[in-house]
């Protein structure tokens, strides 16, 4: 039959046939053995994908263990397709009343030709059920968890833990702490299908680090809410721009509290101005006023140029240095002071006089000594190291301002640390906001004999000076006020340029706790004394029966308990 | 070698060798059997208890969250902040020394009798700036009389927040006549009245000091 074909016809198609096979079946061996395993991981990248997912953010608390911030699954309401809603206008409407978003606004959404859509995002974790219920009662309405943050105790010390955002922290401890906050993410692998839809999870690829569940800070929640509380009061009585109240303890440099007003709620933190959110107590530098003599006496006292019953002329309570003329707030009942009665009755010529004999550089080392001028070991997001000139930049009125407290700007933090310094006998105090860190070796700054000397000052500023509203009931307390004038700032609303301060320690003998008021340009009175020393008083005094209840941890607890040792 | 009968009568023998042939199917069928069914009893078993196991996960899944959720919302109710909203709204507690002056004008007196509540009789702005500095309860009363304006027509307590030692006391005694309620009345610091009233109408006052 192939009879009609030349065999040459036949060789040539059989060779033809022979060089195709050949040609396929390098081709395959090229595909399967030299190319098999680039080919063999293009498919795993095509089915398989590497997903990471944001671990919860850890929970910080406070010194007893109770929440400050805790991370949340928050349910999300959406929808696959809103075209396939038997009931869009019912269902618009049941979210609305769960989210408070507008019906017209999700009616409008869920009847534009998109998809996908969202009903509601990140709903409070409370609403949870009532969410669950609408995806049971509307067909085609699913529901997802998102990822939150919630603070159980609202707006408790909000200024410093602060709030977090979508990428993370957005400010406070929540943005400074973030990259230890955040923990990490988990990593899975999962299949997916030739639409990319996501099937099933196929292996978890161990953590690297493991991630921190909780964070123990040394904010007490009690001492804070107190704090809080009778700031909040001052402020609002005195129709204040803001102010600061700082608890903290000498003795390990632990901060107890740190309240700031106005506040704002980290859990809606959209509805509060930003300037709200700052933690003032760090970020703002504010003139320390009178409150800065003990700095100057401090300073006169260690270096060995006066004794505490040393004199000191005020004269009628003017001092002239070059064209201007330095005044006391009010006139001096005598003409010669001794130390102890210049901080008592905080004059300024007398700090003016004591400060000139000690000498520009004397001076200076004992203020950065203390702290100004540079930033505290907190290190904390947007800290103001505060405003403390070289002496080569002085003028010859600087030295007698910087003794009773002008022309030197410092946080609350700072000058409070400067109180603890004294408290704790002539030691450093390094601020700690962890209780587990290791407490940093004492170093020296004051002399053990200054520091007595000077508690016992402070206390007879209250005792008979112009701190007469800070004392508390059966503790001797010792502190110093100080009004400080804003020079050249406007101020609104009928507000006087004035800073009020009371900083004070508690007990005078052996402080367990330095204590710092401050109320930012009040309206009416102006002294520290009549503003913030009342402030004080309320909030050592809790602070101290708060101390002394370790046991007692919850605030119902202490509460049920009377609050008393 | 045997003898070739021809013509015999074959002999019916019972087939012991068939017998024991199906014997041997038989317990090679059963010894299959057997395995698959056990197999397949372990696995409809198996079945089962994955269901329940994946149920189970779930379910403690679900337990899990809601757990996590009640410890957010106790965490949330033993905040002082709600407490303290509790105790003040809830249970109408006071604070101790929550004392708001109803400020108003005096009806009608006499020149000489204008603000003696406030410091003895002392009339007229104090002069004495310490008077201001030292602050406390003492300044209250003197910023309150000397501006001559208001004087106190009714005390009423008000809703301020308790503190710790203050919801305490009202929890801890029993509701009798001079109870919770009434304590915050006996117990009275004055406040100072806002400043908007205290420097209401000065000088119409003032004219008529002596």
């Amino acid at each position: 039959m192939n009879a009609g074909l030349p065999p040459g016809r036949v060789r040539l198609f059989g060779a033809l046939v022979a060089a195709a096979a050949v040609l396929i079946a390098g081709r395959l061996a090229f595909l399967q053995v030299v190319r098999g395993s680039y080919y063999a991981q293009m498919a795993r990248d095509q089915a398989q994908e590497r997903i990471e997912v944001d671990l919860p953010r850890a929970t910080l608390l406070d010194r007893s263990g109770f929440p400050l911030a805790a991370s949340t699954q928050s349910p999300s309401l959406f929808t696959f397709d809103p075209q396939r809603l038997a009931d869009p206008v019912s269902l618009a409407r049941a979210v609305s009343m769960l989210s408070g978003r507008d019906s017209d606004d999700i009616l409008q959404d869920l009847r534009s030709r998109k998809k996908f859509t969202w009903l509601a995002r990140k709903l409070p974790f409370q609403k949870y059920d009532d969410a669950k219920a609408i995806c049971d009662r509307f067909k085609g309405c699913e529901m997802m968890e998102e990822a939150g943050r919630y603070y159980p105790n609202a707006r408790l010390a909000a200024n410093l833990v602060g709030c977090v955002g979508t990428d993370g922290g957005l400010t406070g401890l929540e943005h400074h702490w973030n990259a230890t906050l955040q923990g990490g993410t988990r990593r899975y692998v999962v299949m997916r299908d030739a639409v990319a839809t996501r099937l099933i999870p196929m292996e978890m690829i161990p953590e690297i680090a493991p991630t921190p569940v909780a964070i123990r800070t040394t904010i007490d929640e009690a001492i804070q809410f107190e704090a809080e509380r009778v700031l909040g009061e001052t402020v609002e009585a005195m129709n204040a721009k803001d102010g600061v109240a700082i608890v903290l303890d000498p003795r390990s440099g632990d901060i107890l509290a740190m309240a700031v007003a106005p506040s704002f709620d980290p859990n809606q933190p959209g509805k509060s101005k930003v300037e709200d959110w700052r933690n003032r107590a760090v970020t703002d530098s504010y003139e320390p006023g009178s409150t800065f003599k003990l700095i100057t006496l401090a300073a006169a006292l260690d270096s060995g140029r006066y004794r505490p019953y040393d004199t000191v002329v005020v004269g009628n309570g003017t001092l002239t240095v070059g064209p201007k003329t330095i005044h006391d707030d009010e006139p001096p009942f005598k003409s010669v002071y001794t130390v102890e009665e210049v901080l008592a009755h905080s004059s300024n010529v007398g700090a003016a006089r004591i400060g000139m004999s000690l000498g520009e550089d004397t001076m200076y080392h004992y203020m950065r000594l203390l702290g100004f001028g540079q930033p505290t070991a907190l290190r904390l997001t947007g800290e103001s190291p505060g405003r403390l000139r070289p002496p080569k930049e002085w003028s010859m009125l600087s030295l007698p301002c910087l003794s009773f407290g002008q022309e030197l700007r410092c946080t609350p933090l700072q000058l409070a640390l400067a109180y603890a310094a004294v408290a704790s006998g002539g030691y450093r105090v390094i601020p700690r906001l962890l209780p587990d860190q290791p407490i940093a070796p004492p170093e020296r700054i004051l002399k053990a004999s200054t520091c007595d000397a000077l508690r016992a000052m402070l206390g007879r500023v209250v005792t008979e000076g112009t701190g007469k509203a800070a004392a508390v009931a059966g503790v001797a307390v010792g502190g110093k006020t100080g009004t400080a004038q804003k020079i050249g700032q406007k101020t609104e609303g009928g507000r006087r340029p004035f800073i009020a301060y009371f900083v004070g320690i508690a007990p005078v003998e052996n402080p367990r706790v330095v204590c710092l008021v401050m109320v930012d340009e009040p309206v009416g009175k102006i002294y520290g004394g009549a503003i913030s020393a009342p402030a004080f008083s309320k909030i050592v005094a809790f602070s101290l029966k708060r101390l002394a209840n370790p046991d007692r941890q919850t605030f119902l607890d202490l509460a049920l308990a009377g609050g008393r040792p | 070698m045997s003898d070739l009968i021809i013509g015999a009568k074959p002999i019916r023998q019972p087939d012991e060798r068939g017998l024991a042939e199906a014997l041997r199917i038989t317990l090679v069928i059963f010894g299959l059997a057997t395995p698959f069914f056990v197999y397949m009893g372990f696995s409809a078993s198996l079945v089962q208890e994955e269901y329940r196991l994946s149920r189970l996960v779930e379910s403690r899944h679900q337990l899990s969250k809601e757990h996590e959720r009640l410890v957010l919302t106790r965490d949330a109710l033993l905040s002082p902040g709600t407490v303290n909203a509790i105790a003040r709204d809830k249970l109408g507690m006071v604070e101790e020394d929550a004392q708001e002056w109803t400020v108003g004008v005096e009806p009608e007196k006499k020149d000489g009798e204008m603000g003696r509540g406030g410091d003895g009789g002392k009339k007229g702005p104090s002069k004495n700036p310490e008077s201001q500095k030292a602050g406390g309860g003492q300044d209250k009363k003197t910023a309150f009389s000397r501006e001559g304006v208001a004087t106190p027509v009714a005390m009423k307590t008000s809703m301020k927040s308790p503190t710790l030692g203050r919801v305490a006391d009202a929890v801890a005694r029993p509701k009798t006549a001079g109870g919770p309620e009434k304590m915050s009345a006996i117990r009275t610091t004055a406040k100072a009245p806002p400043a908007k009233h205290r420097q209401a109408k000065p000088k119409a006052r003032r004219g008529k000091k002596p």
